[in-house]
């Protein structure tokens, strides 16, 4: 995957559509590419989170314990783990690929060194955040 | 565009259609009254009118939060409808008793006066700022019009087809029915740019009543409200009483005179709203066009008292065709001139209050304030009667004086009022988050002996910023006691701050002897050296052999610092030595300790460590560099200036820094560049030193400043500089780059356009979309850029515009247009705003698309296209 294109992938995601050319550019510095086969489990519920995945190519299925049917399919330019961005807590559900998947995964570390080297970047993210968190006030309204 | 078309024509159609009822109806009702109760009740019915126009504007106020404008408006429109018929059935089939002709008077000028305040909030609301101040007389036109077709349409009912005056009043039920369907077409094909009410919120009444008792625009729009309605009672009492009754002594002429006077004044209104007032409004601003009607008015009552005064002391003969003239004249200020220049000014005055206040303001200001002047004016006038004919336009005319007067800072404060409505709060809250109350003191003893960290912390942080010295003995047994670093580093903070007494110094002193934490022990030390007057050497010697790098350089800085100690040199040899063995990480440590000792005999020893390959260890000896060297960095002028080169900002800070005591550079281009870092402190503190050095910088920053690649905010801050030494050719040559800048962000927007229409689809397709939006929003930047300055505004101006432009809101395009216009500079305002006005419609010759996009010369772009072509 050749720089560009993981703009490309970077600039299609909500969690980063927002920000600058600029910043996305510097985010892809810190991605990294990678493929999983069916039926891998890029996470389990309970394990400590310190990634984000962004779904490139493929789906990934969302399992949680106790109930049979996923509770949520994820495709192309998808995402999962952004809080893991901001903090260290457990993953709230099992994530296991659905047929052969491509990834882009940024580590916490390298994020939160990005965030403060340049705060915009945080700032942007912060305004995604919140923009969320509105939406989810308004259906829970 | 077409939106906005539509949106005029509706608009325009409901006010014909309600002004040509209520033309109709007005006479009627004023014709019936006169004939079946008599002159005498008519002031009886004033004040029922304003009465019930009072009650109902608190019910109004809180509507308006609540529901929008346009179903309000829908509803008064049924109401009166359901009104009209309710007085025609009531005409029909007891046409005997009197008091329904009182009641149709009252009823109808209810619902004329609540209406017309309502339906002005309603129209602004479809339209921007910027638009409404162009589209406003359009619309308006609809009532002059309908009025005079109104009176048409009467004497033909009347007078051809026979009609009797009773059975005419379901006319206005008729026409407030067609202009309610007129409201359904405008809620299916139309939005509103600017909301007039928001979802309901706690306490958004005492918000409404905060405003209107802080807002300067509504203190002085209630004063304006004030003078005008006691200036115009004035005079048109004076032109009915005293000039027409002696020019035309006949009722009968008196009325003939009135019906001709209506069709031709009816005319100009209409021509001046259109062609007049919207030039007049458009070319000086709302804010100057508010000081017109009072001039008039001063004028006109300046005439009137000379003329009277003349009259009177006999130096002038009475002349009936002078009195007409200056009749004729005062009831044309009085009347059409006030629908035709005041109330459209008045009311786009309004687009400086938010949207969601609207309503409750306006419902203050004819609610309350019009009948309270109505009630002065009236008052007045009984008072007046029986003076001389010209002490009332010598009255009037003072009135107008201040009223101008008032108009003035009402001016400043709408162009205020609308930049404020870019700003992202409108009310600050801050006075009330900074408010103490009486308990503060102990609430913080409370705090300080909380089990939670941070609320500990933010009591010692209050304290040590006020200064509250009756804590020292609470803070010092919290610094013995607790074992959490994070509350002893704020302990000892606390302690240092606080008046010297001997109690925070033992409980200091107390502390470093107990501590064992290697990590708190600097921290004591590097405060206890602030304390000079007091000797405690031998207790800190102790820690000059601690093995704690941190430990022993703050042992070795507060005794070296001490006026009491005298074995400097012991102190210098010991670091040295502890330098030389010392590994990577303590290195940096003994860097600072050396530098601190403020001796350049030491520079040799940290040179070498200048190239060191760890970018912390770089900086440490830099910053202990500059420290030894006490400003005598003349001779170290290009390490500083190598310096800027590095990845780190701290270290190019440091640079900076250090650079200001140089005598001067040799080149300024390193620091010039630096003006356009993302990162804010480096921005600040290279223009600092542009600033401190502007005699020696000023040439290359013009230089830079029209080279054709500089970004925005290296323009803004190099104009921020320089541009009140720029000659008039490279002022001329500023607008002339900026025009050119404008150019290129149409053209950029065509290419945007092209560019959605040819490869939608590919892979690139939205990061070309993304690239060329952040190309045009630069050539944006550029021409606001040179428009603040070109109108002598500053950054918060630039700012506020810049995001009101770019944002995808209409109502914040149209406020940041509209404070734009009130602007200083005239020519690039116009271009900007023509080009947002037509939505960017400028036809552009673009060719070979693809070509064009590599001629834009972005690698990123670049990249992009040949991204496609591999692709493909």
């Amino acid at each position: 995957m050749i720089p560009l294109e993981k703009i490309i992938v970077l600039n299609q995601v909500p969690l980063f559509s927002s920000l600058k050319i600029e910043d996305i550019h510097k985010i892809s510095t810190i991605t990294t590419k990678e493929t999983y086969e069916d039926g891998h489990i890029l996470f389990h519920e309970g394990d400590i989170g310190d990634s984000l995945f962004i779904v490139v190519s493929g789906k990934v299925k969302i399992i949680k314990q106790g109930v049979d049917q996923p509770i949520a399919i994820l495709n192309e330019n998808d995402f999962l783990g952004e809080l893991s961005l901001f903090d260290a807590e457990t993953r709230t559900a099992t994530a296991c690929c659905h047929g052969e998947c491509t990834f882009l995964v940024i580590e916490h570390d390298d994020i939160e060194q990005l965030a403060h080297e340049f705060p915009e970047i945080a700032f942007g993210f912060i305004k995604v955040l919140i923009s969320r968190m509105r939406n989810m006030l308004a259906k829970s309204s | 565009m077409r939106n906005e078309k539509k949106a005029i024509f509706y608009f325009f159609l409901v006010l014909l259609f309600f002004s040509l009822g209520s033309s109709i109806a007005r006479s009627i009702a004023m014709t019936l009254l006169m004939e079946k109760l008599g002159g005498d009740v008519l002031p009886h019915m004033f004040i029922l009118i304003d009465l019930s126009i009072m009650l109902t504007s608190m019910t109004y106020a809180k509507s308006t939060q609540k529901f929008s404008g346009l179903k309000i408006l829908g509803f008064f429109f049924i109401l009166t409808s359901l009104f009209a018929i309710f007085v025609q059935v009531l005409l029909y089939f007891n046409h005997v008793q009197n008091w329904i002709y009182g009641f149709f008077f009252v009823g109808y000028f209810f619902f004329y006066t609540i209406i017309l305040i309502h339906v002005s909030s309603v129209t602004a609301s479809y339209f921007t700022a910027i638009q409404a101040k162009r589209v406003m007389f359009l619309i308006n036109a609809g009532i002059p019009i309908g009025t005079i077709l109104g009176g048409i349409s009467l004497i033909i009912l009347l007078n051809i087809y026979k009609f009797q005056t009773d059975n005419l009043v379901i006319i206005l039920a008729i026409t407030s029915l067609m202009s309610f369907g007129i409201l359904y077409f405008i809620k299916n094909t139309l939005n509103p740019v600017r909301t007039s009410n928001n979802v309901l919120k706690r306490n958004q009444s005492s918000i409404a009543i905060k405003y209107i008792v802080n807002s300067r625009l509504m203190i002085y729009m209630s004063l304006s409200l004030l003078l005008f309605v006691v200036i115009s009672k004035l005079l048109e009492y004076h032109y009915q009483t005293v000039i027409y009754i002696e020019v035309f002594p006949d009722t009968r002429q008196r009325a003939t005179f009135f019906a001709i006077y209506d069709i031709f004044a009816s005319m100009v209104w209409l021509l001046l709203q259109v062609f007049f007032t919207s030039r007049l409004i458009m070319i000086f601003g709302v804010g100057a066009s508010n000081i017109v009607y009072p001039m008039l008015s001063a004028i006109i009552a300046l005439s009137l008292f000379v003329y009277f005064y003349l009259d009177t002391i006999g130096l002038m003969q009475g002349s009936l065709v002078m009195m007409l003239s200056l009749g004729i004249i005062t009831q044309f200020i009085n009347q059409e001139m006030r629908w035709a220049l005041r109330s459209p000014a008045t009311n786009l005055l309004f687009n400086a209050i938010p949207s969601h206040l609207w309503g409750s303001n306006k419902a203050f200001l004819n609610g309350l304030m019009f009948p309270l002047s109505t009630f002065i004016a009236s008052s007045f006038l009984i008072l007046i009667t029986g003076f001389e004919s010209y002490i009332l336009p010598l009255t009037v005319l003072i009135l107008s004086i201040l009223a101008i007067m008032i108009a003035i800072p009402q001016w400043r404060a709408y162009d205020k009022g609308m930049f404020n409505l870019l700003s992202r709060q409108l009310f600050s809250n801050r006075s009330e988050l900074i408010r103490l109350n009486k308990n503060f003191k102990s609430a913080l003893q409370i705090k300080l002996k909380s089990s939670i960290s941070s609320h500990v912390i933010a009591a010692l942080e209050m304290i040590r910023v006020l200064k509250l010295s009756q804590f020292v003995n609470q803070i010092g047994n919290l610094l013995l006691k607790t074992p959490r670093f994070e509350i002893k580093q704020h302990c000892i903070n606390a302690l240092t701050v606080l008046p010297v007494s001997n109690s925070n110094i033992n409980y200091l002193v107390e502390a470093l002897q107990r501590e064992q934490d290697a990590k708190v022990i600097p921290l004591i030390l590097k405060n206890l050296a602030k304390f000079k007057n007091f000797n405690f050497n031998h207790t800190i010697a102790k820690f000059l052999t601690h093995p704690e790098p941190a430990v022993f350089v703050e042992a070795c800085l507060c005794l070296y610092h001490h006026p009491k100690f005298l074995d400097k040199k012991s102190i210098e040899i010991q670091i040295i030595k502890r330098l030389k063995k010392a590994k990577s990480p303590d290195i940096t440590l003994y860097l600072y300790a050396l530098g601190e000792l403020c001796n350049p005999r030491y520079s040799h020893a940290m040179l070498p460590f200048l190239n060191h390959p760890k970018p912390e260890v770089n900086l440490a000896a830099l910053k202990a560099l500059i420290r030894m060297q006490n400003g005598q960095l003349e001779f170290h002028k290009f390490r500083l200036l190598r310096a800027l080169d590095s990845p780190e900002k701290t270290t190019k800070l440091v640079a900076l820094k250090a650079l200001n005591s140089c005598e001067s550079l040799p080149d300024w281009s390193a620091i010039i560049n630096l003006l356009a870092a993302r990162d804010r402190s480096l921005v600040n503190e290279s223009k600092n030193l542009l600033k401190h050095k502007l005699n020696l910088s000023k040439q290359s920053l013009i230089n830079k400043l029209f080279t054709e690649k500089i970004s925005a905010q290296q323009r803004f801050e190099i104009l921020s500089l320089v541009f009140l030494f720029l000659n008039e050719k490279q002022r001329s040559d500023l607008v002339q780059a900026a025009d050119e800048a404008l150019n290129n962000f149409l053209f950029i927007h065509a290419l945007l356009q092209q560019h959605k229409l040819l490869i939608y689809g590919n892979k690139t397709h939205d990061l070309i979309t993304k690239i060329l939006h952040e190309i045009a929003e630069e050539y944006l930047l550029h021409v606001l850029t040179v428009i603040t300055f070109a109108a002598k505004e500053n950054m918060e101006f630039f700012q506020r515009v810049s995001r009101g432009l770019l944002s995808e809101n209409r109502a914040n395009q149209g406020n940041a247009l509209e404070v734009l216009s009130n602007a200083g500079e005239k020519y690039l305002v116009n271009r900007v705003l023509k080009c947002f006005e037509e939505g960017f419609n400028k036809q552009f010759n673009i060719g070979n698309y693809e070509a064009q996009l590599f001629t834009l010369d972005n690698s990123m772009l670049n990249e992009c296209l040949l991204y496609n072509q591999t692709q493909s």
